[in-house]
């Protein structure tokens, strides 16, 4: 053959092939840089209704095999990081999720006594017994993925972080909506929803020694339609409280994942099929520079210990 | 007497004729049209459908009828947007035809928008419809967005009917890669061999070994190649690298078809990190660090 042809041929072997070089890292990472791969921590807020997106969002987490070693949740978000954690996948929590009654789940008991003393207007009783159901009596180290979830002390004002024992009691404690779900007596504290002190709790991801971080934020406000509801306005003040506390939060956070939940309200329970679409479509979007950016630290951790 | 019967039936026949608006004895539009279409005059047989479609007094049921063959003439002249219309105002004629929402979906995923594409199946669905088409679709809309979990689902469907369709395997392959199902992966890609050159085929199950952490297969897979295109030598150094044969990598490396993205200088530099030569390493860092693609990674290198 003619040296010029030959050129050609190889020339032209080389040009028809496109090099995906993340992809080779990737396989890189997963194998001969194991023990240097960026430790990703995935924080979930919270958002009452609206944090449902966080199923969508793990959904997408799982169909784009993105990295994943620490979930850290608080409210809404320690509901799906649990579930996701305790080895359900994205598929099963969105099927749980879409076959909940929530008029069974929450059982209104506005009884006198219950007004009077001012302890909540909904009954969280029943929450337990369907995280029970899913999750059986799981303890933090039963987990497949490290998980820590956020709640407050509301006597003190503290914000106390769950690592280790019984699962349930923290995450329910976690989810805890203070005024609407009756507080959660747990380890000698009464304690509500985490995202009254910490609604992003990304500061927790970078003290369990994450790499990287990344928060799905379903927290925000949206315009209060509606301002004669008591459980309305409630949600609101947590939620307008929640978005100031957490803008710093944010900030340290590599990556945030952000669903379009303008039109959702933290109480449109029943749009979860929208929020699911909503977490799904930003996670994808999201995905490639989730990708870059573990692979970028996962090199400097090898380049670091050579 | 035969001549005393045609003059007698033929005033029947136009007064019959003209009483059925002047159908009768006249060849039906779709039959002008196929023979326009024929004899390679696609333009005149759409002027006759459309002119048909228009036609007062038309039953409904032929003018769907009409307006499906003209959907099709129009797509085989890659006209799908118009195809696609004309399927719209038929299937408005008649809820609930299946074959409507299938071609429908189909030239709507042709053109790009599979939302509208995916609107069209899910109600097929919602209505009881299992054809083989339909799951098919569906796969095709799902692989296409990304969603391959229920891609895979709705492909796996599809090929217990026809497990030969190669390509229905290949997005079979690639959705089970991206899930990370690297068996079932292989399963799928060893089907649709055919539709891929030899290299082609060896360079991705290769990439599929790598990828399921076993590089001793992914080296046989490639040696097999090595000898007949060269261009799958940058593999085989990947495959050593992940074996952590660092010498050979970089041999190979050094030697394989560099690709115009300098893939494998990159990987070589990365070698040599690994190996302590730390300022070869560097020296190519920075040829490549102008390089808008490999700057980020390689800037770690540099700091």
């Amino acid at each position: 053959m003619p040296r010029g042809l030959a050129f050609l041929f190889l020339f032209l072997a080389a040009v028809s092939h496109s090099f995906d070089t993340e992809d080779h890292l990737r396989v890189l990472a997963s194998s001969r840089w194991k023990a240097h791969r960026a430790k990703t921590a995935l924080v979930l807020s919270g958002g009452a209704a609206r944090g449902l997106a966080h199923v969508g969002v793990m959904r997408a987490w799982q169909e784009n095999k993105l990295p994943l070693d620490l979930i850290v949740g608080t409210s809404v978000g320690a509901i799906v990081g649990a579930l996701y954690a305790s080895g359900l996948d994205g598929a099963e929590i969105d099927k749980i999720i879409t076959g909940l009654n929530w008029n069974e789940f929450i059982e209104f008991r506005v009884t006198p006594a219950r007004i009077l003393n001012l302890n909540s207007i909904i009954s969280s009783e029943k929450m337990g017994e369907w995280m029970f159901s899913h999750m059986g009596n799981k303890k933090f180290s039963d987990l497949d993925i490290p998980f820590v979830c956020v709640a407050t002390d509301i006597r003190t004002g503290e914000k106390i972080v769950f690592r280790d024992g019984d699962l349930i009691p923290a995450v329910r404690a976690s989810s805890c909506i203070p005024g609407i779900f009756e507080p959660v007596e747990y380890r000698r504290r009464i304690l509500v929803d985490g995202g009254v002190v910490d609604n992003a709790p990304t500061d927790l991801a970078a003290a369990e020694g994450a790499d990287m971080i990344v928060a799905s934020w379903t927290g925000g406000s949206r315009m209060l339609e509606d301002s004669r509801s008591i459980i309305a306005v409630l949600t609101q003040v947590i939620a307008i409280s929640g978005t100031v506390l957490s803008r710093r939060q944010l900030e340290k956070a590599d990556v945030v994942i952000e669903p379009d939940l303008r039109d959702v309200s933290p109480l449109d329970l029943d749009k979860f099929a929208y929020s699911f679409e909503a977490g799904y479509d930003a996670t994808v979007r999201k995905a490639a520079e989730i990708e870059k950016m573990f692979l970028l630290k996962t090199l400097g951790k090898m380049k670091a210990a050579q | 007497m035969r001549a005393f019967l045609i003059l007698a039936a033929l005033p029947a026949t136009m007064f019959l004729s003209s009483c059925a608006g002047g159908r009768i004895f006249r060849p039906s539009p779709l039959k002008i049209a196929s023979s326009f279409e024929s004899a390679g005059n696609p333009d005149e047989a759409i002027r006759v459908l459309k002119n048909a479609s228009v036609e007062a007094g038309i039953k409904p049921a032929d003018k769907r009828e009409i307006l499906m063959a003209l959907a099709e003439l129009y797509a085989g002249q890659k006209d799908n947007l118009s195809a696609i219309q004309t399927l719209r105002e038929a299937a408005q004629l008649g809820a609930g035809d299946p074959f409507i929402g299938l071609r429908l979906g189909e030239l709507l995923l042709q053109e790009g928008l599979t939302g509208d594409a995916l609107a069209e199946f899910v109600a097929l669905e919602a209505m009881g419809v299992r054809t083989p088409s339909l799951f098919f679709g569906m796969g095709q809309v799902y692989h296409r967005t990304g969603r391959f979990l229920k891609a895979s689902s709705y492909l796996g469907q599809y090929l217990k009917i026809y497990p030969d369709d190669k390509k229905a395997l290949m997005m079979l392959y690639e959705s089970y890669e991206a899930l990370g199902k690297y068996p079932e992966a292989r399963n799928a890609l060893s089907g649709c061999a055919a539709l891929m050159t030899k290299e082609d085929f060896a360079v991705k199950m290769a990439m599929n070994w790598m990828r399921d952490g076993n590089p001793d297969e992914a080296v046989e897979e490639l040696e097999k190649i090595r000898g007949e295109y060269p261009g799958a030598d940058f593999y085989l150094g990947l495959a050593y690298y992940q074996k952590g044969r660092l010498d050979d990598a970089l041999k190979i490396f050094s030697r394989s078809a560099s690709s115009p993205e300098d893939e494998a200088s990159f990987f070589s530099a990365l070698v040599l990190f690994e190996l302590g030569r730390k300022d070869d390493a560097r020296t190519i860092f920075r040829k490549l660090s102008a390089k808008g693609k490999y700057a980020r990674y390689c800037d770690i290198f540099l700091q």
